[in-house]
């Protein structure tokens, strides 16, 4: 078993610029300690990041998208997983940080405590790149391969709970700046124009 | 039956709109929609298993810069709506919600999604039409999608059974 700041620590250069999707809690604290910056959207939806993930990898194929999970916000969506091993995105690596609790909502045991695999949930599913890793060598590596191969890759990491007994996040963080804020990222990484303003639409639609 | 001609109208409307990325989830009424629509080079397509999850892929589509619409009956819309508040209404996300109306008026199915559908668009503050008539389409899609990049939140068009 590692801790997850440790599995965060070692896959940061492997992660470089990539849009990263972090689920609510820990994941995030940690993450945005490690790589501050504009490309993480801090999810707000539990168990969003499957989703969101998906339909940003959708959008664009060629990029390598990131979503940082915990097993409490997986439980929630199930039905994202059966979604992704459908749609099978090439570019969407899905790290889950498998604590075996709600460690923001008072440590309390989620399913994966009492046997619940995500990993067989997950190949059930349809997504056959899935693994589970409990040392910090293997998932380096799980991670290493998901960058050079062609996923959907979905690592569940089993980890320790984390040290600090209280959460403390960085920084109040204002959703809608943080939106704008990912959103000129991912511009600023294709080169391109994404968001539209209302005015665009508008034009659009007339001509 | 639903008819194809209805459906290949939508479909068209929403191709002028520019909404390329179609999230959905079937109802009986929406079988010809879903089946042109999953045929169709004009658009991304991802067949849903639960509504709310649409709300994400929507959201993530839209952030690559995709126009999005979420198709769905309107029990869906109510399974969608934590994912709609903290998600789309919290990161301000445009996208049309084209919801199939069972239970309403001259349909005896589900009666309480009937009563239940526009007050809970109503308490979302999300805006909505109803689509009763297929020669509106155009301008209520259209409207309906520069609507919400003005008001930069999904804008919901409740489909009657009748016009499909």
């Amino acid at each position: 078993m590692f801790k997850r700041n440790e599995g965060l620590e070692s896959i940061r250069t492997l992660v470089d610029l990539s849009p990263c999707l972090v689920t609510v809690g820990m994941a995030w604290v940690d993450w945005n300690r490690i790589r501050p910056g504009d490309g993480n959207l801090a999810l707000k939806t539990l168990g969003s990041g499957s989703s969101i993930g998906l339909g940003l990898a959708l959008a664009l194929p060629h990029r390598k998208i990131v979503v940082l999970d915990g097993d409490g916000a997986v439980l929630m969506n199930l039905n994202g997983l059966v979604t992704l091993g459908r749609m099978r995105p090439k570019n969407l690596i899905q790290i889950v940080f498998d604590n075996k609790m709600y460690e923001c909502s008072g440590s309390v045991p989620t399913a994966t405590a009492h046997g619940t695999n995500l990993v067989a949930m997950a190949k059930g599913a349809g997504i056959r790149n899935a693994l589970s890793v409990d040392t910090l060598a293997a998932f380096t590596e799980a991670v290493q391969r998901a960058f050079a191969a062609d996923g959907p890759h979905f690592i569940v990491a089993e980890i320790s709970p984390s040290s600090e007994n209280v959460i403390t996040y960085p920084r109040w963080l204002d959703d809608s700046d943080n939106r704008y804020r990912f959103m000129r990222y991912v511009e600023g990484l294709e080169g391109r124009k994404l968001h539209e303003d209302a005015i665009d639409v508008k034009l659009s639609l007339n001509s | 039956m639903p008819s194809i001609e209805s459906a290949r109208t939508i479909l068209r409307c929403l191709k002028d709109a520019g909404v390329t990325f179609v999230a959905s989830l079937p109802d009986g009424s929406l079988a010809s929609l879903i089946e042109i629509l999953d045929q169709s080079n004009d658009f991304i397509h991802v067949p849903l298993s639960r509504e709310e999850e649409g709300v994400g892929v929507c959201t993530g589509a839209y952030f690559g810069g995709r126009r999005c619409a979420l198709l769905m009956q309107n029990a869906g819309l109510l399974n969608s709506c934590n994912g709609i508040v903290t998600t789309a209404l919290q990161f301000e996300i445009p996208m049309l919600l084209l919801v199939l109306y069972a239970g309403a008026r001259g349909d005896m199915a589900f009666p309480q999604l009937g009563q239940f559908t526009e007050p809970v668009l109503s308490a979302l503050r999300i805006p909505h039409y109803l689509l009763d008539d297929l020669a509106k389409a155009p301008d209520l899609i259209g409207g309906a999608l520069t609507q919400a990049y003005n008001f930069k939140k999904p804008v919901a068009i409740l489909l009657e059974k009748g016009v499909l």
